[in-house]
């Protein structure tokens, strides 16, 4: 038997009439990489929470087949005797998190199994010493990093030396800084401790070199082990779904700013998270606002949507001094979008989610329905109107967002993060309806992540560090600029020179 | 600093045990109440204050605090207008005005007993690491899955509080007015303000649950503890201390003419 084998394995969630896996069969031996991939809710995090036994601890649950990591059966067993086998990191740290300080997060598991005290402190610095952390030992959790919270989360797991460990989008909260710290920590696990891990991941070009055995799932199946095709052939397949280069269609953008900002600063409690901010958004503009986490891209969104008020500095737009108008003054005018979609579906139907903006600024028509079930068509989600939004699955809830937002056409659309969880296709899709958006002469600025997607669709790209914009051009000398500046990590493959498949 | 939340820092009261700390201020309450002299308790109220002050020169600016001190020293006064039993000590012939000894012996003993309780209780709040109360709670023999409901409650209630205020934000951007319409919205904006909160909430305790119960939660009826915060010779010196003024405090007020 294999060191990891599945065996015929189907899976239905309670009270879900069609099967999250179905029919899967997987060997993996003990040390390789595995990779899963495939797009977003094809059943990538189901297989991962069932290697780990988390989906068998209802009685009620409907499965087939057999799961054995290292002789265990983990549809078998209760979860302490599983995660003696496997140790799942989620994807956000935040969401795994149940202690306060570094030390006691990483020492949790451990004073659950009854290690003595003394055997504790050591684990402790060793589990920190494997990914590079040791300098976090005394840290609060709530004061560290995207990347420096994905290392302890890492590190609270390696201390239970577990058999198998399991990434569930380890990097897709975190900046392209942090990514790469990630996937060296990564490296640091597969070549040197030779732990057998699993890992579901988008980004594949960063871990091609450990060649993982990677399977790609579609719609709860395997779509076929890929262990014997090289990876490249994967890559390739992934990059096809690009769009040419279309930056060449240069917009016309005309006229007077639509809002411009001048040296404006925030500062809570003598921190200063926005300082001499001097910016101008014109219509039919498609902007990227990059930069490091925590380098103000958020407050910037905020104060420009008058949510956070500004310590200092001026700012005008729509013909009008902004500083003094309130946010619902502005609603009209702009539009904004949220990083969770959780935290902005606020009724119990798609359509009057759909319509809900409309409804509370008094701007419902038949014309305006009509317009919104063309966008639930377009976007696959007119079928069920009358489903609890709640319900929907992260990529359709952010789709259901993106409609919401975009009916009472705001002139200035602020987006937060909206690629975070999304695989490259949806990603696409999503560039290209935004970038059509910005044709209709509106304006769109969106925080992101993704340097590859920004230089194919953006016109103009704003990088912020350090609470300033650093850079602000036109995409291609913007990048540019960010790669002399030494953020290369910010740039596109053609600027550092990495493989384009 | 606005909320009234632990400081870090390195003063006295920080080093001294969580739990030895608790012990004492729940000791010192019960003091206050028996002590029935308000000048006695006036001087724990005073000690307090001063810790206090010197420990978070800030404290004025806590959310709060203001209201406290002045609603004890409103208890004094309130007292000394409208106790009007006992010997008459000033007297400038308009009835409210009258000034009794009974007025001034009770406005001090229920303002300073006031005050004394939430001056103390304000200097173990902000000179505690809750988290560490919790787990030395624990190692005293609190079951370790009430010691969690703590824990995980503390470290979830700052994140809920941001996501509230998210929600809020992202209310106000989709056109919801609270501050317009009639009193009949009411439950609707209740509701949709509390589903998404509570949606989220319910979705981090389940991936919280994952997250603990992965590594063991709950597998032993008892775990261990890595070495964390222990009592000291400091514990016992300020003990020693705070039992010594205790004991004078009581024989001042059983036995003493003050």
């Amino acid at each position: 038997m294999a060191f990891i084998e599945i065996r015929d394995f189907s899976y239905t969630y309670p009270g879900r009439p069609k099967p999250a896996l179905e029919g899967i069969n997987l060997q993996v031996d003990q040390g390789r990489l595995l990779v899963i991939t495939g797009k977003s809710g094809c059943g990538k995090s189901t297989l991962a929470k069932a290697l780990a036994g988390f989906l068998f601890q209802d009685e009620k649950v409907k499965f087939n087949g057999e799961i054995w990591v290292n002789a265990t059966d983990m549809t078998q067993v209760p979860l302490f005797a599983a995660s003696e086998r496997v140790a799942y990191v989620q994807q956000n740290p935040e969401d795994q998190f149940c202690t306060l300080t570094v030390k006691d997060e990483i020492a949790f598991g451990l004073e659950n199994r009854k290690i003595q005290p003394a055997i504790i402190e050591d684990a402790i610095r060793s589990a920190l010493s494997v990914v590079h952390g040791e300098d976090l030992l005394d840290r609060e959790l709530a004061t560290l990093s995207g990347g420096e919270k994905q290392k302890v989360a890492i590190a609270s797991m390696l201390a239970l030396s577990p058999d198998v460990l399991i990434l569930d989008e380890p990097t897709s909260n975190l900046d392209p800084n942090a990514t790469h710290q990630i996937f060296e920590t990564l490296h640091l696990l597969a070549e040197q401790r030779g732990l057998t891990i699993i890992i579901i991941e988008h980004k594949l070009q960063q871990i091609a070199d450990l060649n993982p055995q990677v399977i790609v799932m579609a719609q709860g199946k395997l779509e076929g082990d890929e262990s014997n095709q090289p990876l490249i052939g994967i890559l390739k397949t992934e990059m096809s779904t690009q769009p040419e280069e279309n930056s060449e269609s240069q917009i016309e953008t005309a006229g007077a700013p639509l809002l411009s900002l001048s040296d404006i600063e925030f500062k809570i409690h003598a921190k200063t998270i926005l300082n001499e901010i001097n910016l101008d958004l014109c219509p039919g503009e498609f902007i990227a606002l990059m930069g490091p986490n925590g380098s103000g891209k958020t407050s910037l969104l905020l104060a420009i949507m008058g949510l956070i008020e500004p310590t200092g500095g001026t700012k005008f737009g729509f013909g009008f001094d902004l500083s003094r108008v309130k946010t619902s003054g502005l609603v009209r005018k702009m539009g904004f979008i949220f990083q969770n979609p959780d935290h902005q579906i606020f009724t119990a139907s798609i359509r009057e989610e759909a319509l809900f903006t409309l409804q509370n600024l008094g701007l419902l028509s038949r014309n305006k329905e009509a317009e919104a079930m063309a966008w639930l068509t377009r976007l696959g989600l007119a079928d069920e109107l009358d489903r609890h939004p709640q319900s929907l699955s992260y990529g359709e809830k952010r789709r259901l967002n993106l409609i919401s937002a975009v009916l009472h056409e705001p002139k200035l659309l602020l987006i937060d993060e909206m690629l975070i969880g999304q695989d490259l296709e949806n990603a696409n899709i999503w560039m290209q309806l935004l970038k059509e958006y910005c044709q209709q002469g509106n304006t769109v600025l969106l925080v992101n992540h993704h340097p590859d997607l920004a230089s194919r669709f953006c016109d103009r790209v704003i990088f912020m560090d350090n609470a300033k914009i650093q850079v602000d051009a036109p995409t291609g000398a913007a990048f540019a600029e960010i790669a002399a500046l030494g953020y290369s990590a910010f740039t596109p493959r053609i600027f550092t020179g990495g493989p384009i498949a | 600093m606005r909320k009234l939340t632990f400081q870090s820092g390195s003063s006295m009261f920080h080093q001294l045990y969580p739990l030895s700390k608790l012990i004492w201020l729940l000791l010192l309450s019960a003091l206050v109440l028996i002590i029935s002299k308000g000048l006695l308790i006036l001087v724990l109220a005073f000690l307090a204050l001063v810790a206090l002050v010197v420990l978070c020169p800030q404290i004025w600016k806590v959310r709060g605090f203001r209201l406290v001190f002045f609603t004890g020293i409103f208890l004094f006064f309130v007292y000394v207008l409208f106790d009007k039993t006992g010997t008459v000590l000033w007297d400038p012939g308009i009835a409210l005005f009258r000034i009794t000894q009974n007025g001034i012996d009770s406005g001090l003993l229920y303002g300073s007993r006031f005050l004394a309780v939430v001056l103390m209780s304000y200097l173990f709040i902000l000179t505690t690491n809750p988290s560490d109360l919790a787990y030395s709670l624990m190692r005293a023999g609190l079951p370790y899955r009430y010691g969690f409901m703590l824990i995980t409650a503390l470290r979830l209630a700052p994140i809920l509080e941001d996501e509230g205020q998210t929600i809020y934000q992202a209310q106000l951007v989709r056109g919801v007015r609270y501050d317009q319409g009639s009193l009949k919205r009411i439950p609707l904006l209740v509701q949709q303000f509390m589903t998404p909160l509570l949606i989220s909430a319910l979705r981090r305790a389940d991936k919280l649950v994952f997250s603990m119960e992965g590594r063991g939660f709950g597998q032993y009826p008892t775990r261990t503890f890595r070495n964390r915060v222990t009592p000291t010779y400091r514990d016992l010196l300020i003990s020693i201390l705070l039992g010594a003024l205790s004991t004078t405090l009581l024989i001042l007020n059983f036995r003493g003419r003050l």
